[in-house]
């Protein structure tokens, strides 16, 4: 009976999604691309680049920018790359009124955004998280006070470590031979004289996607438990020491339309009742020419930030995957008849304890295993620690 | 009085016959009636005389039994006394099964059977044959008596049958009377044939068929003759003997002399005695009716022309019949009968003959008498071979007729044998295999004709309008099959009295109920079930109801699918419930009142959940007049409305609700007058849509409450119209206006929508006619929607000071052939159409909840135009049709916004424009019970818009979109196949079963729905494809007949 009630489901769940390798053609756009707001007080970084046929790599246009205030002061934009640029607002004064001017510098074409006061930022009034058996997901809640719309971005730092602390190193300049006593160890490992020097790591990324909020259809303009990010139970992120920084600042109406469109479109679900996608103009303008259309929506904002820990040692929320971990080796005597340690090594295996809890280590009894199982480093870490780091982990 | 004074003529002529008898039987030798003995009256043959006025004959033969006839098959040349004439040289025979004569004029006539008991007497080869009860002597069995004198000058009657059953053992055997039959079978109590099909009835009440390359290929003519059945010596003698002591008959000497009590309504088999009495009787109502010559007018007050008018009614169950062409004899005059089977029809006075056709029912004709207007009920009676070869409707040669074009009817035997997804007859889905109807994908609500938007077509069910026909998000439509009797769409002629959109009107009507009996359907299939069930509440069949429902059990699947399925803890619910109820105060009056309630509720994600619900109730009142006048006055409530629930946040959790809810008062009067039809009438539609209310869901959301002002709005419309058949020859014109007006209240706003119809015919054939129309339409409420087809998110606004009405256009012509005697149907059409004032959308629009929605939308002028071509088999094994259809449908932004309007202001392509269209639609019935569909479908892929290009923003790859709609998905192709068993005619049965065994897209074609693309979180850009339906999808259907 079961079989021919999956029978009857397997009809019904017939809809599904392939992939579609076909590529559109005949793509002839090429408008300028500004991203990045005005953010008073703070460090603000833009990119300058083009839009591209799909596949391609972009050569991002040769620019200038520069912020400039209302009461006449201008801020430089510092050219970090090929398309990135930093302008420190720092100092900024937050009662003025702000554009961008971008002259792009082959066709002296020059650009202008419109002047704009900035925002109050948002009060974050709580970050917290919730759980179910199978990921954590972050969530904020801010006061927007007179604004209705938000976006944000955030930075993680997490510290997770090695799977297996080495207690010896391998001496690499061991050659085997034949006929070796067996129980003389001496020469193959050596005392691991740091064991948690590549056993803690700490690791940083940036949100890839931006976050975007309205509280347009509510009483208030209250975010309350809004979802920020979703992590596995199984990530390393939740390991040992998880931590956020949530950089959020309100928007106006017009940005929010023009970033939720944008960020919509690259995210189409497909379903049956999907938007056509469209395009929204922005808020950059040519000043020479009106009708060319420049990607982009510059606003001027202030940002509120707040960080937030996620303990594991406390809450308990690391739910490994036992299948990822790794297998553990023990040498074995080669087709040559001699021990193939060099090859577990060649093999980006390492030694990693003693087998049945020896004391000492022989030819035998030394358990290897992969060296990112090791070397928190050679697993994506880094050994640099946030000076605001809650605990001693070195 | 009319029946007395024939009574009276008869007792007089036969008093004449009897002496004539007299003198000729004893005066004169065997077969040689004396030359002077002429009767009183008499009449050569021809074509018009009431001795071929008898009903037409069922051709048939005993399958193992040879003829039928008395001794040859053979028509001879004779002489017969009928109804007091005399006619001379006339083809006759004798049915010696039945005891009929049979007459035709000529070796090329058709033979009919005359009225027996009009027969006194008969001569063929000089033997006199004469009917003893119509001599008096009543004790005689019915049927005629050879008469012959022995040796000694003692007569002797002989009458020569051939039973088909018996329970005397001594017949159809070596050694008994009758004929031998090697292969007799005695049950079978009645042989037949009909059309190219013989058929039997057994005592049980079962119908069996064979094929005709069967008995061909075993009884062929020569093989009968060799069978040592006639006897006629032996015949003789036993006949002889069995009247030789005067005129004492056999018991159960005749085959329609069933048992006494046979039929009696106490006995452990009455049902089936019942349905075989039923039949019967039904086949002695419609021979009667056929054999009658029908007076209509008064004969004392003749008239040049004579309005007819009546009623078409199903013998079986009582119930009017729409869409049956009645003509005259000569095709000039024709009309069709209204939805309530009403019909009306000039004819000249004098003798004629009025035909009725209509597909699934079996041509009728009957003879009338004219001398003015007059009312004329008829019956028709379904073709048993209806329920397979009669596959598509036979309606070719009635499109010749009608001056409408772009007309496409279908009945609801004809959709259940197109296959579908799961298997449910879906008059949507069937509607789709037509040209000029296509939708954006499958399984989307909705449909597009002609380039025409979704919400463009009117669709009505029982006058209400369905504002959402389609059930799960566009799989099953909204109809329920069982009580839907058939559908119409109107493609291009759209008649005087529809307004209100400007494509197309879908008028789906439902059964009326059985006027004799209590009946039931119940369908069974793997996603939902139907039932419905319909009778009278009296047995007058005065009121007669029906009542249908239907519902999915998909939800109960979803819930043990497996987590990582995808749909695990998803939700779709359906349910409809139709009832209906007819009441006829009189011949003339009827009222009947419709409900119908539709709910759907569905949830896929978890945390948003859409419902959405249909609701009609409608009254109509139906009046009919002397002349052929009609007035139909109608009035209901219809509302549809939607809601979705989102519920991902506590503190955002909102219940967002719309809906259209409209009341609506028509009356239409038709008034024939010469070769005019006139029609006009006024309509009211008063609608009151909610736009949006916003609400919060649960205690904890901090979703305010926000409601849409209410939009309200007056649609009055006038109309006349008139069909005009042009001094009855092969023009004719139908043509009206239509002046609406549409009142805008919030705020005031006023505006006039003159519509003209126009239609004009010629035939210079009666098998070939060429048309073309004019149409212009105005529509003023408007579904806002961005998706490409119906959804539960759309709202609908009534037009506004800011939202224009839309206004359409479309010109047509045609040209239409029947050929192979109208085996087969070849059409083409080609349109062109204008709209002005439809709706798209400003990129990034917000069209929901949007106080400021005009300046979200953005007024659009659509053209389309096409070409569609129709091949269609109506009749034979296989039938169907293959369309093929070049069309395109495109749209142009008609306000100038520089660098914001649409594609530049160029035109773009519809979302529904998919240029090439093939279908086929096939039906193969290998025998009347067992028959297999095909269904192909083959069409450009739809347009759509798609990233052409891509750029970093804020740290991730974006996507840069084409022009809207300037790429297109790929091809869509599908095949389905279906192998249909339908019941067999076990008249004894209590159910009747038949199953639909299938297979939807049984070459396993992913066929795009949509093509998107994502940036996987703005890492990269992967490409997909959604596909509805990406397998094969094998179905069984069974649906019970009670």
């Amino acid at each position: 009976m079961k079989r021919i009630l999956y029978l009857l489901v397997a009809v019904l769940a017939t809809s599904c999604i392939y992939p579609f390798d076909t590529r559109p053609v005949g793509g002839d756009d090429s408008r300028l691309v500004i991203s990045g707001d005005i953010m008073v007080g703070d460090i603000c970084r833009f990119t300058a680049g083009n839009v591209v046929p799909i596949g391609q790599e972009d050569t991002p246009p040769d620019v200038e920018m520069q912020v400039m205030s209302r009461s006449g002061a201008v801020y430089a934009a510092r050219k970090m790359n090929d398309s990135e640029y930093v302008v420190d607002l720092t100092s900024a004064d937050m009662n003025d009124e702000y554009m961008l001017h971008v002259l792009r510098r082959p066709d002296g074409r020059e650009y202008v955004t419109p002047w704009s006061r900035p925002l109050p930022p948002p009060v974050i009034s709580k970050m917290s998280y919730t759980n179910d058996e199978s990921s954590v997901t972050v969530l904020v809640s801010a006061d927007g006070g007179s604004s209705q719309h938000f976006k944000w971005d955030y930075e993680e730092v997490y510290e997770f470590h090695a799977e297996y602390q080495a207690m010896y190193l391998y001496n690499t300049d061991y050659v085997p031979g034949v006929g070796e006593d067996p129980e003389d160890p001496g020469r193959i490992y050596i005392k691991n004289p740091d064991r948690f020097k590549n056993y803690y790591c700490w690791k940083y990324s940036n949100s890839m996607e931006m976050g975007l909020a309205s509280t347009i259809v509510q009483t208030e303009n209250l975010l309350v438990d809004y979802p920020v990010t979703t992590i596995p139970r199984n990530s390393l992120r939740l390991q040992s020491l998880y931590s956020i920084n949530m950089k959020m600042r309100c928007i106006s109406a017009d940005a929010f339309l023009f970033l939720d469109n944008i960020r919509n479109n690259s995210n189409i679900s497909g379903d049956l009742f999907s938007p056509v996608p469209s395009d929204v103009r922005g808020n950059i303008r040519c000043v020479t020419d009106s009708t060319e259309w420049v990607v982009g929506y510059v606003d001027v904002c202030a940002v509120a930030s707040k960080r937030f820990f996620i303990d594991n040692d406390s809450e308990k929320l690391y739910a490994p995957d036992r299948r990822l971990e790794s297998p553990l080796y023990i040498p074995e005597i080669d087709g040559n008849g001699v021990y193939n340690f060099a090859w577990l090594y060649r093999e980006g295996a390492r030694p990693v304890m003693l087998f049945g809890g020896e004391m000492f280590p022989s030819k035998t009894n030394m358990q290897w295993a992969s060296i990112r199982c090791v070397d928190c480093v050679a697993n994506g870490g880094s050994k640099k620690k946030p000076e605001y780091w809650p605990n001693n982990h070195e | 009085m009319f029946f007395l004074k024939r009574i009276n003529n008869i007792a007089e002529t036969v008093k004449k016959l009897l002496e004539l008898l007299s003198a000729a039987f004893f005066a004169a030798t065997l077969g040689a009636v004396s030359a002077g003995a002429q009767p009183l009256q008499e009449q050569a043959p021809n074509p018009n005389t009431a001795l071929l006025r008898g009903r037409q004959i069922y051709e048939y033969r005993g399958r193992y039994n040879g003829h039928v006839f008395w001794d040859n098959p053979e028509y001879r040349t004779g002489d017969v006394f009928y109804d007091g004439r005399l006619y001379r040289d006339v083809m006759l025979n004798v049915n010696a099964h039945t005891q009929d004569l049979y007459v035709r004029t000529g070796h090329n006539t058709v033979p009919v059977v005359i009225y027996r008991d009009l027969v006194a007497w008969f001569r063929i080869s000089g033997i006199i044959y004469v009917n003893m009860r119509y001599a008096g002597h009543e004790d005689f069995a019915p049927g005629f008596f050879q008469l012959y004198r022995d040796d000694s000058g003692k007569m002797w009657y002989r009458q020569v049958t051939k039973p088909l059953r018996g329970d005397i053992g001594e017949h159809n055997g070596e050694d008994g009377i009758g004929y031998y039959d090697p292969k007799y079978n005695p049950d079978v109590v009645h042989y037949f044939q009909y059309t190219d099909r013989f058929y039997s009835y057994d005592r049980k009440g079962k119908l069996k068929s064979y094929t005709p390359n069967r008995v061909r290929r075993k009884y062929h003519p020569s093989a009968v003759q060799e069978i040592p059945a006639l006897r006629p010596a032996y015949l003789a003698e036993r006949e002889f003997r069995a009247f030789e002591s005067g005129v004492r008959l056999r018991d159960n000497a005749n085959v329609e002399s069933l048992p006494a009590g046979y039929f009696d309504d106490n006995s452990s088999v009455s049902d089936a005695r019942r349905n075989m009495q039923e039949f019967l009787e039904q086949e002695r109502i419609i021979a009667d009716s056929r054999n009658k010559t029908y007076f209509v007018g008064d004969p004392r007050h003749k008239s040049q022309r004579g309005r007819v008018h009546g009623v078409i009614r199903d013998v079986a169950s009582g119930e009017a019949l729409s869409g049956v062409l009645v003509s005259d004899e000569s095709g000039a005059h024709y009309t069709h009968t209204a939805d309530d089977g009403s019909y009306s029809l000039t004819l000249p006075a004098g003798e004629g003959l009025i035909t009725l056709k209509q597909y699934s029912m079996e041509d009728m004709a009957f003879h009338v008498m004219v001398y003015g207007d007059g009312e004329l009920d008829l019956l028709m009676r379904e073709k048993i071979t209806a329920l397979k070869s009669a596959y598509v409707s036979a309606e070719g040669m009635a499109d010749h007729r009608k001056t409408s074009m772009g007309v496409e009817r279908l009945n609801i035997k004809v959709l259940n044998k197109i296959p579908t997804a799961f298997g449910e007859g879906d008059v949507l889905k069937a509607m789709m295999t037509l040209p000029g109807v296509k939708t954006v994908g499958e399984a989307s609500s909705g449909f597009n004709v002609r380039g025409g938007s979704a919400d463009q077509n009117l669709i009505l069910f029982n006058e209400g309008t369905i504002y959402n026909p389609s059930h799960m998000f566009g799989i099953f439509s909204a109809f329920n099959p069982d009580v839907v009797e058939d559908v119409e769409l109107y493609k291009s002629s759209v008649p005087v009295r529809y307004g209100g959109r400007i494509s197309s009107v879908m008028d789906v009507r439902s059964k009326d109920g059985d006027r004799n009996k209590v009946k039931g359907s119940l369908g069974i299939g793997i996603l939902t079930s139907h039932a419905a069930i319909e009778g009278p509440f009296d047995k007058e069949g005065k009121t007669t109801f029906v009542l249908g429902a239907r519902a999915t059990y998909s939800n109960w699947m979803l819930k043990v699918l497996p987590k990582n399925s995808g749909y695990s803890g998803g939700r779709a619910d359906f349910a409809d419930v139709n009832a209906s109820v007819t009441h006829r105060f009189n011949d003339r009056s009827t009222l009947q009142a419709y409900g119908y309630w539709s709910y759907d509720k569905f949830s896929f994600s978890g945390d948003t959940t859409f419902r959405y619900m249909n609701i009609n109730a409608a009254l109509r009142y139906t009046k009919k007049y002397d002349g052929g006048r009609q007035m139909v006055i109608s009035g209901g409530y219809d509302q549809y409305g939607n809601t979705l629930d989102s519920y991902m946040n506590s503190a955002r959790s909102f219940t967002l609700e719309t809906a259209v809810r409209q009341s609506f008062l028509r009356s239409q009067f038709t008034h024939p007058i010469g070769n005019h039809t006139l029609s006009y009438g006024a309509d009211a539609v008063f609608y009151f849509l909610n736009p949006g209310t916003r609400s919060p869901y649960g205690k904890e959301s901090l979703v305010m409450r926000k409601q849409m002002p209410t939009g309200y709005g007056l649609e009055p419309a006038v109309y006349a119209g008139d069909s005009w058949n042009i001094a009855g020859g092969p023009f004719s014109l139908d043509y009206g206006l239509r002046i609406s007006g549409f009142v805008a209240m919030n705020p005031a706003k006023f505006y006039l929508g003159p519509d003209l119809r126009v239609s004009g015919k010629y035939t210079p054939l009666p098998n070939l006619s060429f048309k073309a129309g004019f149409n212009s339409m105005t529509q003023y409420v408007h579904m806002i929607s961005n998706t490409a087809g119906i959804s539960p998110m759309d709202t609908w606004q009534v037009s506004t000071n800011k939202i224009k009405p839309q206004r359409g256009w479309q010109v047509a012509a045609g040209a239409y052939w029947s050929f192979a005697d109208a085996f087969w149907d070849l059409s083409v059409e080609a349109y062109y159409k204008r709209c002005l004032n439809s709706l798209d959308y400003k990129s990034g629009a917000q069209l929901q909840m949007n106080d400021n929605l005009a300046a979200d939308l953005v007024p659009v002028r659509n053209q389309s135009y096409g070409v569609e071509l129709m091949l269609k088999k109506s009749k034979g094994r296989l039938t169907g049709w293959l369309a093929y259809t070049y069309s395109r449908s495109m749209l142009q932004e008609m306000q100038d916004r520089g660098v914001l309007t649409i594609n530049r202001g160029e035109w773009y392509n519809a979302p529904h424009d998919k240029p090439h269209d093939i279908k086929l639609v096939a039906n193969y019935a290998f025998t009347h019970r067992y028959s297999l569909s095909v269904n192909l479908d083959y069409s450009t892929g739809r347009p759509v818009t798609v990233p052409v290009g891509q750029y970093y923003y804020e740290g991730a790859i974006r996507l840069a979109y084409s022009d809207r709609n300037s790429y297109r998905i790929p091809d869509y192709f599908r095949m389905d196949v279906a192998f249909n068993i339908d019941p067999g005619h076990f008249l004894k049965a209590l159910t009747h079963c038949s199953c639909t065994i299938g297979c939807y897209n049984v070459t396993a074609r992913k066929n795009a729905y949509s093509v998107f693309y994502t940036t996987n979180g703005g890492q990269e850009i992967k490409g997909y494809m959604v596909s509805v339906f990406a397998s094969p999808i094998p179905y069984l259907t069974i649906n019970l007949k009670f």
